[in-house]
């Protein structure tokens, strides 16, 4: 099978730095006593084997999610799609049992078009980019799955410990051939990682292997738990690649939401507001200037104690009194100009305005509620005074900060 | 002392306590550099034109706004490092979104027609909702923040922008500002204009905006928008990803508009939602065309009913979210019956092999949703 790890553009890479290759302090991956595969963290990995990859990848979020590099389940210079990788949990022997593969449904690469004409696609580019998560109808781990460390992209520049693990096919820095599909850890280590482009963080002083493309990095919450921080994507004798994790993979994982297999009793999550949002209410009667084009501002200032916690959920209730709503437009402005059209002259003769928790969320998903939002409304039309009488804003931020998405 | 007296003293009092406080105001209130010499103050040579001074809060915005923008050209001219350029400009429009969104589509109008730029340091990355979340000139800057102002301003805003726009760039976000729904929305027909005549601007095919306008297609999400894609040349990797975030969200519009196309289309078909009679007839027919080059359908078999998808912030549409568990679910059950037909069929022998893979995966999924 061919062992397909990092992208080829890192070659260039590795020629340029053999010259500073004999770093003595470089960390090396060790091969994990196979009585620990069962303990937290290693009991979250797994190989990933496309047709023509093998890499590595975890479990993290949902049992039915798994984390890898996207350059592992996607070739990016044939630019086709093909099967979903399977996945073989704790694997940790010199083959791989056909029959412990998982077939994942599918994966989402998260990308965006400018990344494909930045610097003529160059390895940069393409670290900054090689992310996927991938879905299975069957679960993955027995257990609950690994917890995502959000703020792995400030986190990992720090001088904190982390660790690397998954399935190298050989030791970069050593030049050998590792056999099989052994579960390796590199580290714990305390190496800040530096900038490199975009998500993408570098460091000299840890190395693995081809293989391990897609296998996670580790680093410690405040409970001492090892939250995966981010993906290997790439390497040489002696550095390291990181894909780091930011509040970008929350829309990842809000993406990959729809995908998962309803569990039986599961909380319903549809409506997404909970006993722990706040309501946010305006009463003022106030006349709309009659068949202006101009905006009447109501002005609600939304305090959370949580600053650092997103908007999971919003809903607006309104009323507007008079003879004919038609001549209405309404938008419900939020903290940064991110907008909903709530009311746009629909109705035609239709009398008062008044809606009633009408779900916004979607306009308004993952931003940082606190501040000031706008309830703007304008009568376009003369003949009727329309009067404004209240509104309540409710929100929700259900997740705490850097936590992810209830799976 | 007399009562008289008493009572002056408890009048003067306050009058001397109000001068102090003023006085200690003022000392506290005072800018560094100021000496508080009152030959220093500067006095009223005129008289006062009350009319002139008592600006409506429109104006004061509109000139705040202003006084900002001087600053962040003043700025920048110090080279300041990227995360403060970021923080700043963040934080700059959060706080001229809190104006009047039409004091503060006259004040962007101004700041534009001045011609005024200058580069932060930043590219161009698109963030949240479509707003960006680098800008890599303060005249980009100014025209996403347009997107938060008022719609139909900023909508003939964005139209004087896009007739002369600087750069890719400038061309991609004033065309945010004409697809915000209500008042603020152009017509599908202009829309698709615009993006072809980027497509003309050879010299702008390497820019970050003009990649990411190519999400404008699957915005529209309509099949003329589909055959404008499919018809778009220049980079093939820009085109194939639009087609296929377009095509997990509206397979229908993209099988039709394929018909009409030479694209290589096995992947592409294989996203067909096989619950649609219509889709699964159009497989159904792609493959047992007998001009389909062998390659193509094993190809097509390998992935169908591929449900892989690329997503991430997008400048026009939201997040890419195409898929469920109920549809892939109740897709696959119709795909392993239309596998089972094709696995019957000697018509198709010189693929059975593939057909029976297919049929295998099918049945390990439909038994895993079980």
């Amino acid at each position: 099978m061919k062992s397909k790890i990092f992208p080829a553009a890192s070659c260039l890479l590795w020629a340029s730095t053999l010259g500073s290759m004999a770093d003595p302090k470089t960390t090396t991956p060790e091969k994990i006593n196979p009585k620990r595969i069962g303990e937290d963290p290693y009991r979250f990995n797994g190989a990933v084997l496309t047709d023509t990859a093998r890499g590595s990848g975890f479990c993290a979020w949902n049992r039915h999610t798994f984390f890898t590099a996207a350059h592992v389940v996607f070739d990016d210079t044939a630019g086709k799609w093909e099967l979903p990788p399977s996945w073989y949990p704790q694997a940790n022997s010199e083959e791989l049992k056909i029959e412990d593969a998982i077939l994942s449904r599918g994966y989402f690469r998260w990308t965006n078009y400018a990344d494909l004409v930045a610097a003529g696609d160059s390895k940069y580019s393409a670290f900054s980019r090689d992310v996927a998560l991938a879905f299975a109808f069957q679960k993955l781990i027995k257990g609950p799955p690994a917890e995502i460390n959000l703020n792995g992209i400030n986190d990992l520049k720090k001088k904190k410990p982390t660790i690397i693990t998954g399935y190298p096919a050989d030791n970069l820095y050593e030049d050998k051939n590792l056999t099989g599909y052994y579960l390796y850890k590199t580290g714990p280590v305390r190496t800040p990682y530096k900038p490199y482009s975009g998500h993408a963080l570098i460091t000299t002083k840890v190395t693995t292997g081809h293989g391990n493309s897609g296998g996670p990095i580790w680093t410690k919450n405040a409970k001492g738990d090892w939250n995966a921080a981010g993906v290997l994507v790439g390497g040489l004798p002696s550095e390291s690649v990181v894909y780091a994790f930011s509040q970008d993979m929350s829309s990842l994982l809000s993406v990959a939401k729809p995908t998962l297999r309803p569990e039986i009793g599961m909380t319903e999550l549809s409506k997404e507001i909970s006993s722990t949002s706040q309501f946010f209410p305006y009463h003022k009667d106030q006349k709309i200037p009659d068949g202006r084009h101009s905006w009447t501002a109501f002005k609600i200032g939304v305090d959370l104690p949580d600053r650092e916690a997103k908007l999971t959920a919003c809903r607006i209730s309104l009323d507007i009194r008079t003879k004919h709503r038609g001549d209405l437009q309404v938008v419900l402005q939020a903290p940064g100009g991110y907008q909903a059209l709530i009311h746009n002259e629909g109705g035609a003769g239709a009398d008062d305005l008044i809606i009633k928790d009408m779900d916004v969320s979607a306009a308004f998903k993952d931003i940082l509620p606190r501040g000031s939002w706008f309830l703007l409304v304008q009568d376009r039309l003369k003949g009727d005074i329309a009067t404004f009488k209240s509104c309540v804003l409710e929100i929700s931020q259900d997740e705490q900060p850097g936590s992810t998405p209830a799976p | 002392m007399s009562l008289t007296g008493k009572r002056r003293l408890w009048l003067a009092l306050p009058v001397a306590l109000t001068a102090f406080s003023w006085f200690q105001i003022r000392e506290n209130h005072r800018l560094p550099g100021q000496s508080g010499n009152p030959a220093d103050a500067k006095t009223r040579t005129a008289p006062p034109d009350a009319g002139h001074e008592r600006a409506s809060p429109q104006k004061l915005a509109r000139q705040a706004i202003s006084s900002d923008w001087d600053q962040l050209l003043l700025w920048l001219n110090s080279h300041p490092d990227p995360d403060a350029v970021r923080a700043r400009l963040t934080e700059t429009k959060y706080r001229w979104t809190e104006t009047d969104p039409q004091a503060l589509a006259q004040a962007l109008r101004r700041l534009l027609e001045s011609g005024q730029d200058a580069p932060t340091g930043l590219g161009f990355r698109v963030g949240n909702h479509g707003f960006l979340a680098d800008w890599p000139t303060l005249r980009v800057f100014l025209l996403d923040v347009l997107a938060a102002s008022d719609p139909e301003m900023a909508l003939q805003i964005a139209r004087e922008i896009l007739a002369d726009a600087r750069s890719a760039e400038e061309y991609a976000i004033a065309l945010r500002s004409l697809t915000r729904p209500g008042l603020g929305r152009a017509p599908d027909a202009e829309l698709l204009d615009r993006f072809d005549h980027l497509l003309t601007r050879p010299e702008w095919q390497s820019s970050p905006g003009f990649a990411e306008t190519f999400d404008l297609p699957r915005y529209l999400g309509t099949p003329d928008a589909a055959r404008h894609l499919a018809a778009s040349t220049g980079n093939d990797k820009l085109r194939s990803m639009a087609l296929h975030e377009f095509a997990a969200e509206r397979p229908a519009a993209v099988i039709e508009a394929l018909k009409e196309s030479t694209l290589p289309r096995a992947d592409l078909m294989a996203r067909a939602d096989p619950q649609d009679p219509a889709q699964l007839a159009a497989v159904d027919a792609y493959l047992r065309d007998p001009s389909l080059p062998h390659e193509d359908a094993v190809s097509f078999l390998k992935t169908f009913p591929l449900r892989s998808a690329t997503t991430g912030y997008r400048l026009y549409g939201k997040t890419p979210a195409p898929y469920t568990f109920e549809r892939i679910a109740a897709g696959d059950r119709q795909a392993a019956a239309l596998a089972e037909t094709w696995a019957a069929d000697p018509a198709l022998a010189p693929y059975h092999a593939e057909i029976n893979a297919l049929k295998t995966r099918l049945s390990k999924w439909t038994e895993q949703a079980r």
